[in-house]
């Protein structure tokens, strides 16, 4: 039952595609490729939820042999644990909202189907990413999103700025793959699986056959493997794609670089957790921790409303890199989760917007008979972030909340539920997990790293609601700034508005009430999570017994550990449950509310009230500023330096090859042809020729003497004989 | 039986299509795509009733003798590896005739017949037992493919030509020292000559395996490891002896440059498998022991081929030269694996040879499309093509995302397997190599991006769509790039024994 | 009858024969001369067959009857010759067909 349901799951989108490509050789189209895809969607949400029901809480795996050798076999399977069906649901869910979502948004796109398609093979790729079971099927899946981005980033691609920011995603993404290829063939060096679990998977091999000799080994690994996150799921310093994929069809942006795909870097940090150590899980938290506050300094200064929800999407998943580093698993998953609602929300909202602009700037320009010829003004954003295409400047918005008020609903509830607004939306209890469970770990702890990512994350927390207010008020409060475009916006049609709704409801609480449920979604154990040296664990005592970390609301040892019944609790960690009383809780609470008033407060200053002028304070730190509107330089740096030194090393090595290698191999020809042959021929002429020709000549000679002897009458030859033959006789006789 | 009848069935072709009047060339091409066919099925009949449980060759034809005087015979026979090499050959055959239908211009008799020739030789050589008969049909394919080069080819064809035949032949000239080496020492035992010498591979291996036999001194072993090796990698080619390649890919006609990297390539490296590792087990350990230079030099050529391969071809703006150059980057991986000796890499590296084949066919086919409409291969001089042929758009995509090692398609899996078993070996140098994985990203979508994306070049405002005879030889190379991405298994079946044995051979020393 | 006086008459014919070869002018009369140079020469192998062998062995009597026809066929394309050195040179005189001259 549950393998079938999963097998519907997988195939539903694949055959979607899959009728998209086959038909598409014959240079055919199904004719309504929307509802094909979308119906699939629909199903695959079905079953997902239906597999909610089935779930049971031991994890299940089923595994077929894909590819096996003499001694060694890789197999592919499903797991399936509650975080799977999670993820299912979410993938499904967003993704099916985004199909019909899209129906309107891309409605009259020259390549409409072909949206579609490549929505479904995305959703295909996704959802065997997250049911895989082992990190081949991981790693397969995770190319194949890279691709499905590749392709939806690059849907437009008669813009060159859509064609250049597909390339540099999958290219950007792929080095980060290639570290996870790395770690996966250490990994398989050293347990000759890529299983990860049961009995022969990696994660029981390496709690039983590692021991304190193999932390660094095992550190590495964690860490290379997590370089596929840091290029997924962009993080520093591999996030520059991210911004740049907001050329692709906003739907895309929505699903693909917001709810699921970027995600997926969280759920495989997630995945790995039993086997991250404290260095490794320390190097993902800080990764994660410093992406959080620089993702979020730079979408203060975007004006571009995609851009700021791009960067504000860095942050948040460097947010959710934090959680798993600093050990709270199920917060950061939690968090990947409401994220994934919200984000969504945010970014179909502002697809609403443009949507709606969009309209207007058609009606308008009728010499540009492309659908989408206004997004041909886009020029090289990515490097100067200068010219932003008009229907995405939020400098062009304000005052829309009449003319689009489902959208400016719908976009605040998201809005309050990012920035972390108490108690009534989800991101404030997700974020609020993630901060209680740094503090708590810091307490726990009393580890320096864990008290500075708290900051981190607190500072973060504050920007994001400024940002996001920023946003808001920009884009629907005030006097409209451009009447001419104000004038022409409306609403955007049902098959928009709805799914919009639909997530607005997805950002309450009381829809994520699986994660307040402790015993739904338990942390594994980190058997190699070495505590600080005053940890009141002891060092050989069992697994069960090291595996500390944190849930949901507080700190409680790993769940075998509590199976094993209280053994290691000596009440200095805060007891889980389910209103965090924990001090660490209330202590992060406390905090993160008062950071998110104070952020939704200044943002009110400046961009409602203007009291405060963002200008003035732009023009008071100046390089401050820079450093933030040119996104710290990365993009120079990459492009000035590494793209143009690999261009370099390309153009050399081509040189080297042409004049060198090559130049050799027609040096040896000329020297063979022109130089060796030529002596040689010049030997053979002058020198063997000559003595050749010599013996002709003196043979010559020698005959015209000789020839006299001829006469030409035969009676004087014969007499010659006979005279011979009678020589010869008396030669005989008197021998 | 079966297996000398596929092989000389198109020799057969030869000599009807010499006999057929000069002007139907209508006639000459169906004749010749008949003569590829039956072959075709011969192959895919071996393949499925080949018995994938054992390692030991099968559908044996032999030992005939030949020239007795030094005991030359004909003896041809098949295992797991080549039957996939020869089903390749076979598939190709068609393709190949199939996309010359069209874009021949003179002399389309002769080209048919040489074509019948080639295939023979490849068919011969992939099958093989005898050393001094794997010679002569090594030797049989450089024949015709000169004259296809040099015939057929582009502006600078003569040079091409001459160049790769030269390089062949220097290649082959050391490898036949090495071969009558081994053929005098095959008869000696701990210094005394008895009985007769032989060039019978099989036999040869397992003498090679003898102690105390000639041909198992490790001295002996490493200098005509030596001799073989440089003959296999000029056909490979592995770095420095790869100049001839984009030379002779960018002069070549389409069908032959997919008959070269598709077929000829693999002729080395199934060389070096089939000789330098079955045979020469020592002299290969000397070379990939890991111990000095000398033990990773292997390997580092392997990663040689593979980042400097990657590197020049992300500097071409000939997109035939780019593929050329890329083909260098992929037999990397094949080496790299070879140097492995475990079960994962030489696996990886018989999958590389099989898959590149097939990817790199079509992607020779498919720049063999657009310079029949453009004219020209210009990377730069196109520009937004995706928006006037979608269907060749996709196709090219899924070529180069197999050809980069995308998951779910077949050049990942070789790559993958290649690389894992590499690394249990040298690490430090297959660390090196990944970089080669996201340069080969690089160049393909770069080129992605150059010819397919942007706006649409003016100039090719009206080039037509790819037709259905192109269509026709992409989509079974396509069937099987995604078959093999998706289910490995498939392949490996077939060699899974061959390769345990050769293990145990490599293990044995 | 005893084998000398075979030999004394085949030495008396093969004289004669050279004889006439070496002065006769007339090719004909060369013909003539190589004629009993031949037949010497089977006279010389019949004796000494019946001589010198057992009687059964008649191999030297069969090698005078080859020789015999040989002597015909050979003095056809003599004959033969002599008549196109006639036709060419107008003569039948070895001294005046000299072109072999060195």
């Amino acid at each position: 039952m549950v393998v079938s349901l999963i097998r519907i799951i997988l195939l539903c989108p694949l055959a979607a595609f899959a009728i998209f490509g086959l038909l598409g050789l014959a240079n055919r189209r199904f004719p309504r490729q929307d509802y094909l895809s979308t119906a699939a969607m629909l199903i695959a949400l079905a079953c997902s939820f239906l597999l909610l029901r089935e779930v049971v809480p031991s994890p299940e795996a089923h595994t077929v042999d894909w590819l096996s050798l003499g001694g060694v076999t890789f197999s592919m399977g499903f797991y399936l644990d509650s975080v799977t069906v999670i993820m299912l649901i979410v993938v499904t869910l967003v993704s099916s909202l985004v199909h019909i979502f899209s129906m309107g948004y891309m409605h009259g796109d020259p390549r409409y189907p072909r949206f579609f398609a490549y929505l479904s093979l995305f959703s295909f790729s996704m959802l065997f990413l997250v049911v895989s079971d082992n990190l081949l099927g991981i790693y397969i899946g995770w190319e194949l999103v890279g691709l499905c981005s590749y392709l939806l980033i690059g849907f437009w691609f008669e813009k060159d700025s859509a064609a250049n920011a597909c390339k540099k995603a999958f290219l950007t993404t792929r080095v980060g793959d290639v570290g996870m290829f790395i770690g996966m063939m250490m990994l398989f060096t050293k347990f000759q699986t890529l299983s990860l679990y049961g009995e022969g998977g990696i994660f029981a091999l390496a709690a039983s056959q590692l021991t304190t000799g193999d932390m660094v080994w095992l550190s590495i690994a964690g860490v290379l493997i997590f370089c596929g996150a840091i290029g997924k799921s962009a993080q520093m310093p591999l996030h520059t794609w991210l911004p740049d994929a907001m050329e692709g069809p906003t739907p895309v942006s929505a699903l693909i670089h917001a709810a699921t795909m970027v995600a997926a870097g969280v759920y495989l940090t997630a995945r790995m957790f039993p086997i991250l150590t404290e260095t490794s899980s320390l190097v993902i938290a800080y990764v994660g921790g410093i992406t959080a506050l620089v993702a979020a300094t730079i979408a203060i200064v975007r004006f571009d409303i995609k851009r700021v929800l791009a960067y504000s999407t860095i942050s948040q998943l460097g947010y959710m890199m934090l959680a798993i580093g600093a050990g709270s698993y199920v917060a950061g998953l939690f968090h990947l989760t409401t994220h994934a609602f919200f984000k969504a929300l945010l970014f179909l909202g502002s697809g609403s917007v443009i949507h709606a602009f969009h309209a207007m700037h058609h009606a308008h320009d009728d010499e540009h008979d492309h659908e989408h010829a206004d997004d041909h003004e886009h020029s090289d954003e990515h490097i100067l972030g200068a010219e932003i295409p008009p229907d995405q400047d939020m400098r062009n918005m304000g005052g829309l909340r009449h003319k689009m008020p489902i959208t400016f609903i719908t976009m605040l509830i998201a809005t309050l539920s990012i920035s972390g607004v108490p108690f009534i939306f989800s991101g404030f209890w997700s974020k609020d997990a993630i901060l209680g469970g740094v503090l708590g770990r810091a307490m726990e702890w009393n580890s320096a790293h864990h008290y500075i990512l708290f900051g981190m994350a607190l500072c973060a927390a504050g920007i994001t609601a400024f940002y996001m207010f920023r946003l808001i008020f920009m884009t629907f409060f005030g006097e409209p700034r451009n009447q001419e475009m104000h004038d022409m916006a409306h609403e955007s049609p049902k098959s928009m508005t709805v799914p919009l709704l639909i997530l607005a409801a997805l950002s309450l609480p009381v829809v994520n009430i699986l994660w307040f449920n402790d015993t739904y979604v338990k942390p594994p154990p980190q058997p190699h999570l070495h505590a600080p040296q005053h940890a009141y664990v002891s060092p050989d005592s069992n697994i069960g017994g090291k595996g500390y970390t944190v849930s949901l609301f507080g700190v409680s040892e790993a769940a075998a550990a509590e199976e094993e019944g209280g053994h290691g609790t000596d009440g200095t960690h805060t007891d889980d449950g389910h209103h965090g009383h924990g001090p660490a809780h209330a202590i992060a609470m406390v905090l993160s509310i008062f950071v998110a008033g104070l952020g939704i407060f200044l943002s009110w200053l400046f961009y409602h009230r203007r009291t405060l002028s963002a200008e003035s304070v732009a023009t008071t730190c100046r390089p401050l500023y820079n450093l933030f509107w040119h996104k710290y330089y990365f993009d120079e740096f990459y492009d000035g330096v590494l793209v143009a030194l690999t261009v370099w090393k390309a153009r050399l090595f081509a040189k080297f090859d042409g004049s060198v290698v090559d130049g050799i191999v027609n040096g040896v020809g000329f020297v063979t042809r022109d130089l060796l042959a030529a002596f040689t021929g010049a030997f053979d002429n002058r020198v063997v020729d000559g003595i050749v020709n010599r013996v002709a000549q003196v043979t010559w000679a020698v005959g015209g003497r000789i020839r006299r002897i001829q006469t030409g009458a035969i009676q004087t030859y014969l007499f010659v004989v006979l005279a011979g033959i009678v020589l010869l006789i008396l030669i005989f006789r008197a021998l | 039986m079966l297996l000398s009848l596929m092989i000389f069935i198109p020799l057969l072709g030869m000599v009807v299509v010499l006999l057929l009047p000069r002007e139907s060339e209508e006639l000459v091409k169906r004749v010749t795509l008949i003569f590829t066919l039956i072959p075709l099925a011969l192959a895919v009949y071996l393949f499925i009733s080949y018995d994938r449980s054992t390692a030991g060759t099968q559908f044996f034809h032999g030992p005939v003798p030949w020239i007795d005087a030094f005991n030359i015979q004909y003896h041809v026979g098949i295992d797991g590896l080549s039957v996939t090499l020869l089903l390749l050959t076979a598939l190709l055959g068609p393709i190949c005739v199939i996309a010359s239908w069209r874009n021949i211009e003179k002399g389309i008799k002769a080209y048919m017949a040489l074509f019948l020739l080639l295939e023979t030789g490849m068919l011969g050589f992939f099958a093989a037992l005898d050393l001094f008969l794997f010679y002569v049909f090594f030797e049989l394919t450089l024949l015709p493919m000169y004259f296809l080069i040099g015939v057929w080819g582009g502006p600078r064809r003569e040079y091409a030509a001459i160049k790769f035949f030269l390089y062949t032949l220097f290649g082959s000239v050391l490898m036949l020292v090495a071969m009558i080496a081994v053929y005098l020492n095959s008869n000696i035992v701990n210094g005394v000559a008895e009985g007769a010498r032989t060039f019978d591979i099989p036999t040869l291996i397992t003498l090679a395996a003898t102690q105390g036999h000639a041909l198992a001194d490790p001295d002996f072993q490493v200098w005509v490891f030596v001799g073989f090796f440089i003959g296999f990698a000029v056909k490979v080619p592995i770095f420095p002896f790869h100049t001839w390649l984009p030379d002779a890919h960018v002069e070549a006609p389409t069908a032959i440059s997919v008959i070269l990297a598709g077929i000829l390539l693999k002729m080395g490296t199934y060389g070096l498998v089939r000789v330098n590792m079955a045979m020469f087990p020592q002299g290969l350990a000397h070379f990939t022991d890991g111990i000095g230079f000398w033990g990773n030099s292997l390997a580092l050529l392997g990663f040689i081929n593979i980042v400097y391969g990657s590197f020049c071809a992300l500097a071409q703006t000939d997109f035939k030269k780019l593929v050329a150059y890329s083909s260098i980057g992929h037999m990397g991986f094949v080496i790299l694996g070879l140097a492995a000796r475990n079960s994962e890499g030489i696996t990886g590296a018989i999958l590389q040879m099989f898959n590149h084949g097939v990817i790199s066919a079509m992607l020779f086919l498919l720049v063999g499309v657009l310079y029949d409409r453009a004219h020209h291969r210009e990377i730069n001089g196109f520009g937004g093509l995706g928006t006037r042929m979608p269907i060749y758009t996709g196709i090219t995509t899924l070529a180069f995302m197999a050809s980069l090692g995308l998951p779910g398609l077949s050049g990942f899996v070789g790559e993958a397997l290649s690389l894992l078993g590499a690394y249990d070996r040298f690490k430090f140098l297959t660390i090196l190599s990944t970089i080669g994985i996201v340069v080969g990203a690089a160049y393909f979508l770069w080129t992605l991006q150059r010819v397919f994306l942007g706006t649409l070049n003016p100039k090719y405002e009206a080039l037509p769509e790819i037709n259905g005879r192109e269509i026709l030889t992409l989509v079974p190379l396509g069937i099987l790039t995604i078959v093999l991405g998706v289910w490995p298994n498939f392949a490996i079946d077939m060699f899974r024994e061959s390769v345990t044995n050769l293990i145990d051979v490599l293990h044995a020393i | 009858m005893t084998l000398q006086h075979y030999l004394v008459i085949s030495a008396i014919l093969f004289t004669l024969g050279i004889f006439a070869v070496l002065t006769r002018p007339n090719a004909i009369s060369i013909l003539m001369g190589i004629e009993l140079i031949l037949n010497s020469c089977n006279l010389n192998f019949a004796a000494f067959s019946r001589f010198m062998t057992p009687p059964e062995d008649i191999s030297g009597q069969i090698i005078a009857i080859f020789g015999i026809v040989l002597a015909a066929a050979e003095a056809a394309v003599f004959l033969a010759i002599i008549l196109a050195i006639y036709r060419e040179f107008g003569s039948i005189r070895p001294d005046e067909v000299d072109t072999l001259k060195g």
